[in-house]
């Protein structure tokens, strides 16, 4: 088992504890906040996701929610066509969706038909989400287009597929989205499915980036320039974990539209792929840890204090992200384990302890 | 007979508008030391970016044991078996110096053989020798970042012999070293040089007389002059080129 | 048919003229400091919400709110620079996600003070009315016409400043190469603050145009900086041409495929043939080729 996951014994002690504690969260807690951890895990793949093209290859994307609404698009079509089937009561002989009704359409468009079989539209959604990124990739990555360049073309990106969601209301559910199928709120199968999922995804963002193609990332952030005279073809790199992430997080936002019960253009937009960053950035990059912490940390004040404080919540994101980004570049995790580094290093001799303070004085990258 | 490991002819390179390199002609031999000197902006780390591929000549051929490689893509270009080492030292920050020599290593540059790449004992064995060779193996597991000025420059020489390159291009490899530092990165160079060919680019002339057996001289990007050390200090072109100094040797 | 593109091919220059407002003050930015300021669209939110200011509270005609919204932005462009941009100097990536948490605390603010309500802003009553554009019978709005003389007002202004002044070459000599310029005794930090001030003043005035032709809202801003940023993207750094031949495919783009086919559409065709550019010129279409000897 050790083996399996590279984790020391005391970490594998603790992360089987901690998700030991999530899996029997919902049998202590009420079903409304176990829908709610279920969202959260979402995000915190979402975040892993991020974590591995922006923390450990260094590329700053401002569109990833475009896989992550993708995906939710794909199984949020596909359980509204099958409600709109199974209702007919509801939906007429014809069982088509409302919002297509609405628009005119008669019938389900032929291309679409596919979708109604939910198993068909969930690797259909995974599939068309990595062969997009792959593409965006190749486009981007191959004539080195990258730092903030790259953040603002993945920027108009993401508002793209945002408008063109919002313009293609008979085939999306336009500005309102898609609602009202039959979602697995409430179930505790589905949550134990969604705890799983991600804790596969954990188990494989760290066999990537523990075995020498993650050094190699790395070696990507810290220097690219340098790796390519090593002869490595970087773009051939960053566009394998593009195409990674990009499906992970096409799985997260599938669970997420078939749990919540509701897909809409803001799933896909650069707002949620902002936040992203944001829970990334908070939590530390390059950690894995600090980005899943990020993720529950902010989604989970957001959903405590926006209960009570809605008006002032938005000022409280915009201080906190500055102050982080300005005082802890690295973030929680990554001052924590930063102070862990020193504090061996100290022991173990290898460093005096003026050059270790110095050390946590710089800012990594 | 002696062969050639790299010729270039007619070598121009121009940027908006600025002839940086002009229609060169310069070769180096199989196992040879060669160092490069010149006045700042005389092409020296141009001639190395061209012949790395950071980018394409504007006309003229950069022949690798007879092969022409103007304009190749640059991993195409390391994997013929040319390394580079940086003017400012580059190495990769917050990695460990053990990693960095790792990133080095030869082999496994495919995304999908680096995913099932293992550093295996042999691989230390290796790293750790070169490390010895660098005096970095007491600092394997720090960070490079912590490194000095001087150490990072052995750090990334290391590299570049990890990666068991033909032919090693190394920019100014003692710049902000000490006296003995310096005297230590000579006798380093002279141990690497043996099994394969070095180009060296530098000033400082104490450094150069200590590794060089043949100078060549750039000068706007042409070559001004080459030979062994005596002669280049004794031309006179040269010594007009470093002007209102005496000598070459009284350069900085 | 021909006729109605002509016709549309004419209001994109207003909108062409607005690109180039907001790009210019991004774009001098960009090259001074290498910085993306993700609340350059809310400089703008706040300029369209001082006209409204102006004219809703204090009754005033909104050529008050030209220089009224270069002088409040100006100012907030120092604070933002000294207080957040100077303290992340060298991380461009940082500084940009940095100003993305201005961008939500200008918008929150905004929501807080005035509600989330659309405002509405008139144009002044000199400029309300049409005429018919020379060799036709089009009509062309009088206020249109304003933005598209403001905008060249504000761009010979702005070349003037660069090349025909101390400061001006000051900049361009920081845009080149910082290090040197530090070494000559440029006070790069007064450089920066003043760029980054007169960008963002730029970004408050086309707030002011803005707002008699959009309504105005917290998030109004963002979409024209997405739009500037692919300004940036397509033009290039370091000259003034690249910004106006960036602003001109960008703005007339839009605005003649969106009347073709819609407005998404006409979006995605543009941003695909910015996509096509960047491929052969990686760079922008106008950025100064420098001798590259430093790493990276």
């Amino acid at each position: 088992m050790i083996g399996l996951t590279g984790l020391s014994r005391s970490q594998l002690i603790i992360a089987l504890a901690v998700i030991a504690g999530f899996f029997v969260f919902p049998l202590y807690a009420g079903a409304f906040r176990t829908d709610q951890l279920g969202l959260f895990l979402c995000y915190v793949m979402f975040a892993l996701s991020l974590d591995l093209i922006w923390g450990f290859t260094g590329i700053l994307s401002l569109g990833n929610a475009i896989y992550f609404g993708g995906g939710a698009y794909f199984i949020g079509l596909a359980l509204k066509l099958q409600y709109a089937a199974t209702h007919a009561t509801r939906y007429g002989e014809g069982a088509i969706p409302d919002f297509m009704t609405w628009n005119g359409l008669t019938e389900i468009p032929r291309w679409m038909r596919p979708l109604r079989n939910v198993w068909f539209a969930a690797p259909a959604g995974v599939l068309a989400m990595g062969f997009l990124a792959f593409v965006f990739g190749v486009i981007t990555f191959k004539r080195h287009i990258y730092g903030v360049y790259c953040a603002v073309i993945t920027l108009a990106e993401s508002l793209i597929f945002e408008e063109l969601i919002i313009e293609k209301q008979a085939y999306t559910g336009g500005f309102n989205g898609i609602t009202d199928y039959d979602s697995y709120s409430g179930s505790l199968h589905f949550y134990w499915v969604i705890l799983a999922v991600t804790v596969f995804f954990f188990w494989l963002s760290r066999k990537l980036t523990t075995t020498h193609f993650g050094m190699v990332l790395r070696s990507i952030r810290e220097n690219e320039l340098r790796s390519e005279f090593f002869g490595f073809e970087v773009a051939n790199y960053k566009i394998f974990v593009f195409t990674v992430a990009a499906m992970m997080s096409a799985v997260a936002g599938g669970l997420y539209a078939a749990l919540n019960g509701i897909v809409s253009h803001q799933d896909i937009g650069p707002i949620l792929s902002i936040e992203g960053v944001i829970w990334v950035a908070v939590g530390g990059r390059g950690t894995l840890i600090g980005s899943m912490v990020g993720a529950i940390l902010v989604k989970g004040a957001q959903s405590l204090l926006s209960e009570q404080f809605a008006w002032i919540w938005d000022l409280l994101v915009g201080f906190m992200f500055i102050l982080i980004i300005v005082l802890m570049p690295d973030g929680i995790m990554g001052a924590l384990l930063r102070r862990a580094r020193r504090r061996r290093a100290i022991a173990a001799g290898r460093m005096p302890a003026y050059e270790a303070a110095r050390i946590e004085e710089t800012p990594t990258t | 007979m002696t062969t050639r490991i790299l010729e270039t002819h007619g070598l121009v390179n121009i940027v908006s508008g600025h002839t940086i390199i002009d229609h060169l002609d310069f070769d180096i031999e199989e196992g040879e030391l060669r160092v490069l000197v010149g006045p700042n902006g005389a092409g020296k780390t141009t001639l190395i970016d061209l012949i790395t591929g950071r980018f394409p000549p504007t006309a003229g051929q950069i022949l690798f044991r007879g092969q022409n490689i103007a304009g190749w893509p640059r991993h195409r270009i390391y994997g013929i078996g040319i390394s580079r080492k940086f003017q400012v030292p580059t190495v990769y920050e917050n990695l460990t110096v053990f990693e960095n020599m790792a990133i080095g290593l030869r082999g496994h540059r495919r995304a999908f053989s680096s995913l099932v790449f293992r550093v295996t004992s042999e691989h230390a064995a290796q790293i750790e020798r070169i490390l010895a060779q660098v005096n970095l193996l007491a600092r394997a597991a720090d960070e490079a970042h912590t490194l000095s000025h001087g150490e990072k420059q052995w750090l990334e020489i290391g590299m570049v012999v990890a990666s068991e390159p033909r032919l090693m291009l190394l920019d100014e490899p003692t710049t902000g070293m000490t006296r003995d530092e310096t005297n230590t990165t000579a006798k380093l160079i002279k141990e690497i040089a043996g099994a394969r060919s070095v180009m060296v680019v530098e000033h400082d002339m104490s450094f150069v007389r200590q590794i060089a057996n043949k100078i060549t001289v750039l000068h706007q990007g042409q070559k001004l002059a080459e030979g062994s050390v005596r002669e280049v200090e004794n031309n006179l072109k040269v010594a007009e080129v470093y002007l209102g100094r005496e000598k070459i040797s009284a350069a900085p | 048919m021909a006729e109605a593109v002509f016709a549309q091919f004419l209001t994109g220059f207003s909108i062409v003229a607005i690109l180039l407002i907001i790009s210019l003050g991004l774009a001098i930015i960009f090259g001074v400091m290498r910085v993306i300021n993700m609340a350059h669209g809310d400089f703008i939110m706040i300029g369209a919400y001082v006209a409204y200011v102006l004219q809703y509270y204090l009754h005033l005609n909104l050529f008050w709110a030209v220089p009224a919204a270069f002088v409040v932005l100006g100012l907030l462009g120092v604070v933002v620079e000294w207080g957040l941009i100077r303290q992340l100097y060298g991380r461009p990536l940082e500084t940009l996600l940095a100003t993305w948490g201005v961008s939500i605390i200008l918008q929150a603010g905004i929501r807080l003070t005035f509600g989330p309500e659309l405002r509405y802003v008139k144009a002044p009553d000199a400029l309300s009315g049409e005429f018919p554009v020379p060799g036709s019978n089009l009509p062309f709005p009088y206020f249109r016409l304003f933005i598209i003389v403001l905008a060249l007002v504000l761009l010979l202004m702005t070349y003037w400043l660069l090349y025909r002044t101390d400061l001006g070459m000051h900049v361009r000599a920081v845009n080149q190469n910082r290090a040197m310029a530090a070494v000559l005794g440029i006070d790069t930090r007064r450089i920066d603050s003043a760029v980054f001030a007169f960008g963002s003043g730029l970004a408050g005035i086309a707030g002011v145009v803005v707002a008699p032709i959009k309504t105005v809202s917290p998030i109004m801003g963002f979409k024209y900086a997405v739009d500037s940023y692919m300004v940036i993207v397509l033009g290039g750094v370091g000259r003034l041409a690249g910004t106006l031949a960036g602003a001109t495919v960008i703005g007339e783009g839009e605005t003649v495929l969106a009347f073709l086919f819609n407005n998404v559409i006409g979006e995605l065709l543009v941003f695909t043939m910015i996509v096509l550019v960047i491929r052969v010129f990686p760079q922008g279409l106008f950025t100064i080729q420098h001798r590259r000897t430093e790493n990276l």
